[in-house]
């Protein structure tokens, strides 16, 4: 009995214990519902939902790696004093064989970036230096050099594909460093980000024009002015595919393609923005400032959370999947942890950083982590360096999303899967859950919205009322309309009417003669 | 319907309705009674009475007619209800269940026809209310409405009936024909003749006394059976007289004088029971039994009639019931199934059914023991099997009976004898055992090394027979070509080849360098590769020859060149085998078991002549295998010193520098060379223009160091906090610099961190917190601690620097005017000059009247309804985003009543990659399959 009971216990504990993991919201209320069919089902969706938190819990144990941290051992040691060369000292050979340097003196600053596996590097030298690696193996993808200058780069979905904003427009190359596109409409782009989900390139460039360019239609998707001149910072967030701008005047604007105006805009700094950066949740961002200071925002009720100061700007923030945050500033980069919290309510101000490195005189141009991986990819005036940051990265990949050991086949797949689930511009929006939700707008605003949308009267139908003989509307619209060959509905309508109405005008001036009778006949008259 | 029946009576034949006429006539000249009935009737004159109580029968059919068709849809339970609002007409009348001839009357039964039987079904309604006087059906009915407690109210009725229904209108000499008829009939049945008409009444009340009266009797006492007695007799007196003027009225014929007379002089149809004879017997104990014999009889009527069967109509209507009932019954047994598959969300035809048994141990554990049998198909084998002698009854096998047996005979044997006997066993199971191991290594010498040595005569055999083959000019060398381009194609279709997959995984992983498997393959495959080569090379070499190659790796280590130690070895092994087989055989004495010994001979003889065959081959190989020898391997290639040894290490040092990664010394050098290869085709082509790539990877710079935090640089370094008035300073500054530090932060939690940071710095705990308690310190103070003066330097340069613009002030302006923008709007749509005038020289009072007259609100949202209303530098878009509602829904679906539920209803994610049940359609059909209707409720 009392066996049973505690197995109870124990049960509801581990259902409480999913839920609060992996659950999916508060339950509704099935109580009061009358239809039974209804309730029924509403039931038994409850069901599922709890089962399949349940079932997530349980397979955490398929997560079977784990990560760990660096931890000071008595109270006056400190993380962030720990070398590189210390930790490559202690970890294992295959690790510490991860931590390198590249050293590219000439034609810096570099900026680089990781595919969304992690497994291949991309980097882009201002003076026009390209290369593409894959870094674990140090195998040299391709290499180019442009002549000109580079501003950003860019991967695309996979490690295919990558967009370059040179000097006027923005080139796409494939793996083997073929010029594949030049996007004309994409002019002196100086930041890029690539929306996995949505196959979007969302560019902004000195003009300040934010454009969304789709890279599986090949459309421009939208293009919106963002009116505040030449952006400083430029970021998506991983959860909704929002796009954040940081302008001069020290605000954040979040962009959709689906409206011309900003969704949100906040002022986070004194000075110009200098970078930000949005977790992997989408909860929080971490911008820094030509203020010197890095602000913490929970950008789901707009707040700010806290605000740090840095001993010089920082110029490129990067936060990992487990929320490291690392800051590169000056020559060097610092990584925090724990600046958010997303179990507490309340964030606690941390007082030091976890790790630190760099001062070795190398201007930190973009710090970025390596997906899967302990690794902080840092991007500076003389090359690329990356470094190791024990705990850092997400230690269990789910292969379907992002597999850092795909073979040619898996990624041929998931390219082919990735664009047959394809999610539309549209379905962009701060709350990405909103799709399928009941229209809350009231009845009048739908109305104006649906007589926006509706069309106008028939143009052949206008046309054929206005006017008769030598210049009649059809007369001048198929005289008008140019090219000859192209023969649309429209065209075939106006002739059509035009033949029509020629006819009738012909049967007039005939019955007319008659009745003029033959004297007068000369007198009956085309046009009437 | 036009339906006559063989009437006889002369009296009735008038009520024919007219209409009938035809088939009357059809009928009258097939029917000589009726016809004779008819001229009959010519004569006898009607009573008026009576037609007019036809012609009224007849004006009340139609309803009567509606009533009944009523009845039969209507059911069971109103029925009695029913029949007493309607006087229940028509039941009285069809109360037998009888079977009816309808339709027709043929020809031959014609006569023989009972009135009765001739009344169908259909003439009961019609003539629900007639009475056949004389018929024997009218004349049981009063005892079965007797019988018939539901149909009691009938009576009336009948009493009606019978009360017009006499005779007195029959002439003197009339036969009533269905008298005539019935007696002629009814002569051999001795049953029921009791008389009907106009007595009817008198004697069905007694006989309702009677019955009931019997019913109680058989318990009670003799005085009542005196008094029933009592009653018989005034039964009887009843009846006489009415018999008497009944004969007397008809033709004086006594109806009863064709039945055999009783001993109590009751002509009636009554039949003597027990119970009548009760009292007449003196003897208690004779009574006992009788009584008893009374008792143990259904409760019969007073006259020991049977119950009439209910008519057909009704009969059939309460087997619908009670079929309805059963199948209702039946279908109920489904409904749980019915309803279980309809809410189901997935159905697989066939369906399983549930309470089929699972495989034993799919859940459970099964015992360890094997013998009992776990289920009824076990069991049968089980049963089967000892049936057949297979298995002893208590399922040990024979052998165990056996040595059960023998140790039971042991017990009666002396000690000794018994040992010898054990020992003996012993030693011959020993010599069985070593037969046994010669054997197999006989067996194994001639799969290994046997075929060795033997392969060389084979392929030289094929050699020779190619030889004289090419001599003829009949060498196939096209077919021999297809053949060794096939096997070299299957070659490549192997893993371990220079290009496979596997071989370029190995290149770049290294793991040939720790992995004991992987530099085997490694190996493995460049012999693989140098075997390819050879076969890409030169067609001389033949199948023989690869198969020494595959051979190689197996047993290289012991001779894999040379034969001669080969056959020395297996001479060496044979005489060994033979001299313990001489060891053996001296030494065994085989004792009593005869089958041993015949056993143990086999097998040796067996050995034996396998050894003398294998010298033998051996022998007369060793002639020309030395030839061989001599002339060397002139396929494959050549070999010095001790190759079996060191080739594979060879190999694997000339493969290390493809495959594998150098070793940690010099790996960087090492991959500094790899990068070199990889850029140097480009560098040379850009000249001098860049160094990509190549010094990417340059020497470690152990030299150099990482971290260079100077204590002093160091903003998070524990330093010694800085006089007071310079904090003070410092945070005043910070403050006139970023007011959002203040004014951003909600949240006042600055404590938490301050312990810690108090903790970490124990020397300036006391005035840090003292600072805090007096000067309310902000957020902002714990990270101004920490910074130097040269921070505090930079922060006020930076103040400087963006002191011209107040960016605060301008986004907090901006927020104003989109407030402002997106509020409710009042909008003017006065026309000028409309109700006034308008142009020149009209007055501006007159302008400013004519304003304000057509005033139209637009709904905006108000500055409290915004989200961001409690945000500080947050401006939230409140427009309304047109691409994002095609996503929405415009109407809540129908089931739900709330928007919540149908939020919550779609928020399941369907995909695959989402939930463990594979989402599935939801009826799925095996396909080939035959989907029988369920044979039973599943439930």
């Amino acid at each position: 009995m009392t066996g049973r009971y505690t197995e109870e216990i124990a049960r509801k504990k581990q259902v409480a214990e999913a839920q609060l993991k992996y659950g999916r919201g508060k339950a509704v209320q099935t109580r009061n519902i009358r239809d039974k069919k209804l309730r029924s089902n509403l039931r038994a969706l409850e069901k599922k939902y709890r089962d399949a938190a349940v079932r997530a819990k349980d397979a955490e144990i398929l997560l079977e790696n784990n990560s760990g941290v660096l931890e000071p051992e008595t109270e006056l040691e400190r993380t962030y004093k720990v070398r590189q060369d210390d930790i490559r000292e202690s970890v294992a050979e295959e690790t510490a064989r991860k931590g390198f340097e590249l050293r590219l003196e000439e034609l810096g600053p570099y900026k680089a970036e990781y595919t969304r596996n992690g497994r291949h590097l991309l980097l882009a030298g201002r003076k026009g230096h390209i290369a593409t690696m894959d870094w674990r193996d140090g195998k040299l993808g391709c290499e180019l050099h442009l002549n000109e200058t580079v501003r950003d780069a860019k991967w695309l979905h996979n490690n295919q594909f990558f967009a370059v904003a040179q000097k006027k427009y923005v080139h796409i190359y494939d793996s083997a460093g073929v010029e594949l596109h030049k996007l004309q409409k994409h002019i002196e782009v100086t930041n890029m980000e690539f929306l996995p989900y949505h196959f979007l390139l969302a560019t902004i460039g000195n003009a300040g024009y934010l454009k969304y360019q789709d890279t599986s239609t090949g459309q421009l998707v939208a293009e919106h002015a963002t009116k505040q001149g030449s952006p400083t910072a430029f970021a998506q967030n991983p959860h909704n595919a929002v796009i954040h701008v940081g302008h001069q005047n020290g605000q954040v604007s979040l962009w959709s393609p689906n409206s011309s105006t900003p969704l949100v805009k906040l002022l986070a700094h004194r000075g110009p923005v200098r970078d930000m950066a949005i977790d992997r949740e989408g909860r929080y961002m971490v911008s820094t400032g030509q203020d010197m200071r890095m602000a913490v925002w929970d950008i789901r009720t707009m707040k700010e959370v806290n605000n740090y100061f840095l001993r010089q700007p920082g110029s490129s923030v990067a936060i990992s999947d487990r929320g490291s945050t690392a800051v590169g500033w000056g020559t060097q980069t610092t990584v925090w942890n724990g600046l958010f919290n997303k179990h507490v309510k309340d964030q606690v101000k941390v007082q030091s950083p976890y790790m630190h490195w760099g001062g070795d005189g190398y201007h930190i141009e973009r710090v970025q982590w390596c997906p899967f991986e302990d690794i902080l990819g840092v991007s500076h005036n003389k090359g690329f360096a990356s470094i190791l940051v024990p705990g850092a990265g997400e230690p269990n990949f789910d292969a379907l999303e992002a597999n850092p050991y795909e073979t040619t086949k898996q990624r041929q797949e998931g390219e082919v899967k990735s664009l047959l689930n394809k999610l539309q511009p549209g379905m962009i929006s701060l709350d990405p859950n909103f799709i399928g939700n009941l229209d809350l707008a009231s009845h009048e605003t739908r109305k104006q919205e649906a007589d926006l949308d509706r069309r106008e009267g028939d143009a052949v139908e206008k046309m054929k009322n206005r006017g008769r003989g030598r210049n009649s509307a059809l007369r001048k619209f198929l005289r008008k309309s140019g090219n000859k060959n192209v023969i649309d509905e429209k065209r075939v309508r106006v002739e059509a009417a035009f033949k029509a109405q020629s006819k009738k005008e012909m049967e007039r001036v005939k019955r007319q003669q008659e009745e003029y009778g033959p004297a007068l006949a000369r007198f009956a008259r085309k046009e009437g | 319907m036009a339906r006559r029946i063989s009437r006889p009576s002369g009296t009735t034949q008038p009520k024919a309705p007219k209409q009938k006429r035809t088939s009357a006539a059809q009928k009258r000249s097939l029917n000589a009674f009726s016809l004779a009935g008819a001229e009959e009737a010519e004569d006898v004159r009607i009573p008026a009475h009576r037609l007019g109580q036809l012609e009224d029968d007849e004006a009340r059919h139609p309803k009567r007619r509606r009533i009944e068709d009523e009845e039969e849809d209507d059911e069971s339970e109103k029925e009695q209800a029913r029949r007493e609002r309607y006087g229940s007409i028509s039941e009285g009348e069809d109360s037998e269940g009888n079977t009816w001839k309808m339709g027709y009357v043929s020809a031959d039964d014609d006569s023989e026809i009972d009135s009765d039987e001739a009344f169908g079904e259909s003439d009961e309604e019609r003539f629900a209310d007639f009475t056949f006087r004389a018929s024997s059906k009218n004349r049981k009915r009063p005892q079965k409405k007797a019988r018939d407690e539901k149909d009691i109210n009938l009576d009336e009725d009948d009493e009606q009936m019978g009360s017009d229904s006499d005779d007195s209108s029959l002439g003197e000499d009339a036969v009533d024909l269905a008298t005539m008829l019935d007696n002629y009939k009814e002569g051999s049945d001795s049953e029921d003749d009791e008389s009907a008409g106009s007595g009817d009444e008198e004697s069905e009340g007694s006989d309702d006394a009677s019955s009931e009266d019997e019913d109680s009797d058989a318990e009670e006492d003799e005085d009542q059976d005196k008094e029933k007695i009592t009653q018989l007799h005034d039964l009887i007196s009843s009846m006489q007289p009415q018999e008497m003027s009944k004969s007397k009225q008809s033709r004086g014929v006594d109806r009863y004088e064709h039945q055999p007379m009783s001993a109590f002089g009751i002509t009636a149809n009554k039949k003597l029971t027990i119970d009548d004879l009760l009292p007449t017997i003196a003897d208690p104990a004779m009574r006992k039994s009788l009584k008893s014999m009374a008792k143990d009889k259904p409760a019969k009527g007073a006259l020991g009639k049977l119950e009439a069967p209910l008519p057909k109509r009704k009969q059939d209507h309460m087997d619908r019931v009670a079929a309805n009932e059963k199948a209702k019954e039946t279908l109920d047994r489904w409904v749980e199934t019915v309803k279980q598959n309809r809410r189901a969300e997935h159905l697989q035809f066939p369906l399983r059914d549930p309470n089929a048994s699972e495989p034993f141990g799919k859940t459970k554990l099964l015992p360890a023991d094997a013998t009992t049998p776990l289920n009824d198909l076990e069991s049968t084998v089980q049963n089967i099997l000892r049936e057949s002698g297979l298995v002893s009854a208590d399922g040990k096998a024979d052998e165990e009976a056996i040595k059960h047996f023998e140790e039971l005979q042991e017990k009666k044997m002396s000690v000794d004898e018994v040992l010898a006997a054990r020992a003996d066993l012993r030693r011959q199971r020993d010599l069985l055992f070593r037969e046994e191991i010669k054997a197999k290594r006989l067996k194994k010498i001639k799969s290994k090394s046997f075929r060795r040595v033997h392969r060389k005569d084979r392929e030289r055999a094929a050699q020779q027979e190619k030889d004289a083959l090419a001599a003829a000019g009949l060498y196939d060398s096209d077919e021999d070509r297809d053949k060794n381009d096939r096997r070299r194609a299957e070659e490549r279709m192997g893993a371990k080849h220079r290009e496979s997959k596997w071989a370029k995984a190995m290149k770049e992983s290294g793991r040939s360098v720790w992995d004991e498997d992987a530099r085997g393959g490694i190996v493995e495959m460049a012999r693989r590769n140098e075997e390819l080569r050879r076969r890409i090379e030169g067609k001389t070499i033949h199948d023989e020859a690869s198969d020494i190659g595959s051979e190689f790796d197996d047993d290289e280590d012991d001779d894999s060149d040379d034969d001669e130690t080969a056959r020395k070895k297996i001479n060496s092994t044979l005489s060994r085998l033979q001299d313990a087989d001489r060891d053996a055989g001296s030494g065994s004495t085989l004792g009593s078991l005869k089958f041993m010994q015949r056993a143990e001979a086999a097998k040796k003889a067996e050995n034996d002549a396998a050894i003398a065959e294998l010298r033998k081959e051996l022998d007369g190989d060793s002639g020309s295998s030395d030839s061989d020898a001599e002339a060397g391997p002139s396929a494959g290639r050549m070999k010095f010193g001790p190759a079996s040894e060191i080739a594979p290490g060879v190999i694997l040092k000339s493969q290390r520098n493809e495959f594998e990664e150098p070793d940690a010394s010099d790996q960087e050098k090492e991959q500094g060379q790899t990068d070199d290869v990889v850029v140097t085709e480009k560098r040379q082509k850009k000249g001098s223009r860049a160094q990509p790539l190549r010094n990417a990877a340059k020497e470690k710079p152990e030299k150099h160091d990482y971290v260079e935090l100077v204590v002093e640089d160091n903003p998070w370094a524990p330093t010694v906090a800085p006089g007071k008035g310079k904090k003070s300073k410092s945070t005043s500054s910070a403050e006139k610099m970023g007011p959002s530090t203040d004014v951003l932060l909600p949240t006042p939690n600055g404590s938490k961190p301050k312990a810690t940071a108090n903790g970490a710095r124990p020397t300036r705990t006391k005035e840090a917190v003292d600072i805090r308690l007096t000067e309310d310190a902000n957020e902002s103070d714990s990270s101004d601690d920490g910074l130097t003066d040269a921070m505090k330097r930079n922060h006020a340069l930076v103040q400087q620097a963006f002191a011209g613009t107040d960016l605060a002030e301008d986004f907090s302006k901006e927020k104003q005017t989109t407030i402002a923008d997106e509020d409710d709007k009042v909008v003017d749509n006065t026309l000028p000059g409309w109700g006034n005038w308008a142009g020149e020289g009209v007055s501006k009072r007159e302008k400013a009247k004519g304003k304000g007259r057509f005033l139209t609100k637009v709904e905006g949202i108000r500055p409290e309804a915004r989200k961001d209303a409690r945000l500080k530098n947050v401006i939230v878009n409140e427009k309304r985003v047109k691409k994002n509602a095609a996503y929405l829904a415009s109407t809540l679906p129908f089931p739900f009543t709330d928007r919540d539920e149908y939020e919550r209803s779609i928020r399941m994610p369907m995909g695959r990659e989402w939930s463990m049940d594979k989402p599935k359609p939801r009826v799925m059909v095996k396909p080939g399959k035959v989907i029988a209707p369920l044979e039973k409720p599943l439930l």
